[in-house]
């Protein structure tokens, strides 16, 4: 589904929704899984979001933080989609910031094939707002709202299922996205642990760290051997992730076909 | 002086020595490639000399065998799995290559 589109634009009317999680965390990991290269160009006045310094994924020299009166953004944008190979991912600031993205996005040519992104939380308040962004950038058929933060049983968004929408996708709630930010990587970022050292390596090196006089200080191992678990617990949380977006995507060329 | 042969002639030696110290180096090889004790065993019938399994056991252990070179194959196995797995963490950590997450995490914990 990615193929079709050169563009992907994430845009909140509200702050606290999970758009810049799905900028520089959800959306990332996913071009990545599929192969894609991404750059990110955020627009916004205030924040910058790149304190990814960490991430093998979110490299400095993908990453441009613009100010909404830079008068060049289109044509870097367009340049970008034109001369490189890569998606462009725009984060729309929050609020004003947002409502000035779609019109400077819409600005750019058909050419530049364009996926709106809106993401919203388990508060339906929030969802208005949704709804608005949606009406304002009138493209139905390449708008996909973004649902963050469900639970097990999903039951905190049973207010949205009774509203019949399908062009949404599902990102699970957790605390691994904030655990990653913290360590200026993302969640993709924490997920590369595991699959780069193998658990018996890890018990063996900390095994090795924490022995001391021929005694394994239990309590520090197993906070170390929890933090490791984090990594596997990412790679779960990442292949949720993937499953849902493919049977969005699924679902999405069915009905196309249909 | 009295030459070694010349003493052994003269006076024959009063502690008993195991049957089995004429077959060390045997025993030793036949462990060191993994055969079991029970197997030794049978070698050591078909050369004539009939001991039991805890007699073999006795030996080995006399033989220091924890400390000497004669480590049990899993052990052994186990320490050089060991210090491969050392080596490699030594390897990730100063691969270039290596993602930033990993090797903070190394960094952390080794």
């Amino acid at each position: 589904m990615l193929s079709n589109y050169d563009l992907i634009a994430v845009i909140g009317l509200k702050g606290g929704v999970g758009k810049t999680n799905t900028s520089w965390q959800v959306m990332p990991a996913i071009l990545q899984n599929q192969g894609f290269d991404f750059k990110i160009f955020e627009i916004d006045d205030i924040n910058n979001s790149n304190f990814y310094i960490n991430s093998s994924i979110i490299k400095p020299e993908t990453c441009l933080t613009v100010k909404t009166n830079d008068k060049n953004i289109v044509s870097k944008i367009v340049f970008e989609t034109i001369a490189g190979e890569s998606k462009i991912i725009v984060d729309g600031g929050g609020g004003t910031d947002s409502i000035r993205t779609v019109s400077l996005v819409k600005s750019i040519g058909d050419d530049v094939r364009k996926l709106w992104l809106i993401p919203f939380d388990r508060n339906p308040d929030n969802f208005e707002s949704a709804i608005e962004a949606s009406e304002l950038i009138n493209d139905p058929q390449n708008t996909i709202f973004v649902m963050n933060g469900y639970s097990n049983d999903k039951s905190e968004f049973d207010w949205f299922y009774a509203k019949k929408i399908e062009n949404y996708i599902e990102v699970p709630f957790s605390l691994l996205f904030h655990d990653s930010q913290k360590l200026k990587y993302t969640v993709h970022d924490l997920a590369l642990i595991s699959k780069t050292v193998p658990k018996s390596e890890i018990k063996q090196i900390l095994r090795n760290k924490f022995t001391k006089d021929g005694v394994l200080e239990q309590e520090q191992f197993i906070e170390a051997f929890n933090e490791y678990l984090k990594s596997e617990k990412a790679a779960e949380l990442l292949n949720e992730i993937f499953t849902n977006f493919d049977n969005f995507a699924q679902k999405k060329s069915q009905n196309r076909k249909k | 002086m009295k030459t070694l042969d010349s003493f052994r002639g003269q006076s024959p030696p009063k502690r008993r020595v195991s049957r089995l110290k004429k077959f060390e180096t045997e025993i030793l090889q036949l462990y060191n490639e993994g055969y079991q004790v029970e197997q030794i065993q049978e070698f050591l019938a078909a050369n004539g000399v009939k001991v039991t399994i805890d007699a073999i056991n006795k030996f080995k252990r006399n033989l220091s065998i924890k400390n000497s070179s004669l480590k049990t194959p899993s052990s052994e196995a186990a320490q050089n799995s060991k210090i491969e797995k050392t080596q490699n963490v030594e390897k990730l950590k100063n691969d270039p290559e290596i993602n930033m997450a990993t090797k903070l995490f190394l960094s952390k914990y080794t």
